[in-house]
């Protein structure tokens, strides 16, 4: 309709109708619903998404019917062979991230705060930090950067050879042997990574800081297993089998939707990283407005 | 009731398979295919032959007319269901000779696939029968070697293992020359004619060697967008008049 209007107000300057001024009020509006149309859109795409994508989980946790086997040796192998890829080989690389990043912002929180607050407050502040926030977040960053884009380029080369479909001829369910195990991996190893990460990251933080300024790691320690209680537990579990079965559902339904050309690979597993890191800070953010 | 089933395997009644291509036309097909004996599809258009092989194997829907896969409706069994739909899988082995096999699983796993998911056998058992069935088909090779390392002979030996492991009563075959030397087809052959006898089988791809359609096709059905012709064998399919026919025997 919008277009319709300024079709014709072109065709009214044409023939004089419609003076320069009025023209150029007028195509101001039209760009400014322009605007507002391609934001509507975006958002409407957006909506659409979370709905394809919910809708993708919900089908493909649709297979457990009470006459499947639970542990089908088949998905069990396949469970195996991602657990092992996802979680136990960036196993390593997280140790050492959480070392390294434990060392750096621990001593400098303990630097810049310790003249102004005591001990307690120092390990809380940390306790908070690393484990409500940094241990989740960077372990989610990791796995979308190393498991998210494996699983886009594993399934999307998979259906670009055309290995996918001869399975289906043969009766087996797509969703069942694909998917489900890629997502149940990619869940278990961020709730375990984001624990090690956690773990490692406050050892290391304290270690340091205390070698360094006046904190006894002894009593750091004490204070910190002081705030662990069953709240911060659940909360640290929940946030981590969000981001898990965000990232591992997007990875999948990005690498699914891999068409016949391969050039749509790279395509996909773009839109998979990036949008896994949209969700992982949308999450981050419900967290952090509804837990404060 | 019994006797019927054993008498015709599979039976289309004015079946016509989902279109594919847009620009293909498809008709009605109305055929029985008998136990232990082959029926070739043959025409111009590989993509039309495949949804008529696909619609016969059950494997897509039908958007009209009636399919009866030993003596049971395909309308009635969904696909995918995990009693109904994947029993009936079971039952029809589907060569895809165009399709590889998994590329990250070795060759034994892709044989052992099937019987691990639908029989849950363990490890070992599926491990001994896929060995066993690869004996037999004269696999002289590794079978832990990835598809990747093969040649298109051996990686089609693995794609029949895989559609023969879990013994089913109709085979069917899509393109199983596909991508063959002339000594490699015979070798094909070979192996195919073992089981077609004790198979209800069905295949397209066959004019790549017509050798073989010769010797072992009981039944030829001609499927172009304006006919479907349907010929008791080789020998009358050849001394048809039909100008389409002609045209196709013509290129080969």
């Amino acid at each position: 309709m919008v277009y319709k209007i300024f079709f014709n107000c072109n065709a009214m300057l044409a023939e004089g109708r419609l003076r320069q001024c009025n023209y150029v009020f007028l195509s101001l509006i039209y760009n400014m619903l322009r605007f507002l149309g391609s934001i509507g859109h975006q958002c409407f795409q957006m909506l659409c998404y979370v709905v394809d994508l919910t809708c993708f989980l919900m089908q493909v946790l649709a297979v457990w019917k009470p006459q499947r086997n639970i542990v089908n040796r088949a998905v069990y192998a396949i469970f195996l062979d991602q657990l092992i890829l996802t979680g136990i080989n960036a196993m390593a690389i997280i140790s050492f991230l959480a070392m390294f990043i434990g060392v750096v912002i621990a001593s400098q929180l303990v630097f810049i705060m310790s003249s102004i607050t005591t001990a307690n407050d120092l390990v809380e502040m940390l306790a908070r930090l690393i484990l409500s926030e940094m241990g989740p977040l960077i372990t989610g960053f990791v796995m979308i950067g190393r498991s998210c884009s494996a699983i886009v380029v594993d399934l999307g080369n998979t259906k670009v050879r055309g290995e996918i479909e001869p399975l289906a001829y043969l009766g087996i369910s797509i969703d069942d042997y694909f998917i489900v195990p890629r997502i149940f991996a990619v869940l278990i190893s961020q709730l375990v990574l984001a624990l090690c990460f956690s773990a490692v990251m406050l050892f290391f933080g304290m270690l340091f800081s205390s070698f360094i300024y006046d904190l006894s790691a002894k009593i750091a320690m004490t204070e910190l297993l002081k705030l662990i209680n069953i709240t911060s537990l659940v909360s640290f579990i929940l946030k981590n089998f969000l981001f898990g079965i965000s990232i591992g559902t997007i990875a999948c339904f990005h690498g699914l939707s891999v068409g016949n050309s391969p050039t749509q690979v790279s395509e996909q597993m773009q839109k998979a990283i990036v949008r896994s890191i949209v969700f992982l800070l949308l999450i981050d953010s419900y967290f952090i407005v509804f837990t404060l | 009731m019994n006797k019927q089933v054993n008498q015709v395997s599979i039976k289309a009644d004015k079946a016509i398979p989902e279109v594919i291509e847009q620009q293909l036309t498809m008709l009605p097909l109305s055929c029985q295919i008998e136990p232990a004996s082959l029926t070739c599809l043959v025409g111009p258009h590989r993509a039309q032959l495949r949804a008529y092989l696909q619609m016969l194997a059950g494997i897509t829907k039908l958007t009209e007319g009636e399919l009866s896969l030993f003596g049971r409706k395909v309308s009635v069994i969904e696909p995918f269901d995990p009693i109904d739909g994947q029993k009936n899988r079971c039952q029809v082995g589907y060569l895809s000779g165009a399709a590889p096999l998994l590329s990250v699983q070795h060759g034994l796993m892709n044989v052992m696939l099937p019987v691990l998911y639908h029989e849950n056998s363990s490890f070992r058992e599926a491990s001994d029968k896929a060995r066993n069935l690869l004996a037999e088909l004269n696999c002289d090779f590794e079978p832990t070697t990835y598809p990747a390392l093969l040649n298109n002979f051996q990686r089609l030996q693995l794609s029949l293992a895989r559609a023969l492991i879990l013994d089913p009563l109709a085979l069917f075959l899509d393109v199983p020359f596909n991508d063959l030397g002339m000594k490699d087809r015979k070798n094909m052959g070979v192996l195919l004619a073992k089981y077609i006898n004790n198979h209800t089988s069905c295949m397209i791809g066959g004019l790549q060697y017509p050798r073989f359609l010769e010797q072992h096709a009981k039944q030829i059905i001609f499927i172009s967008e304006h006919n479907i012709l349907k010929f008791d064998g080789w020998t009358s399919f050849k001394q048809s008049n039909d100008s389409e026919i002609h045209d196709l025997l013509s290129i080969l």
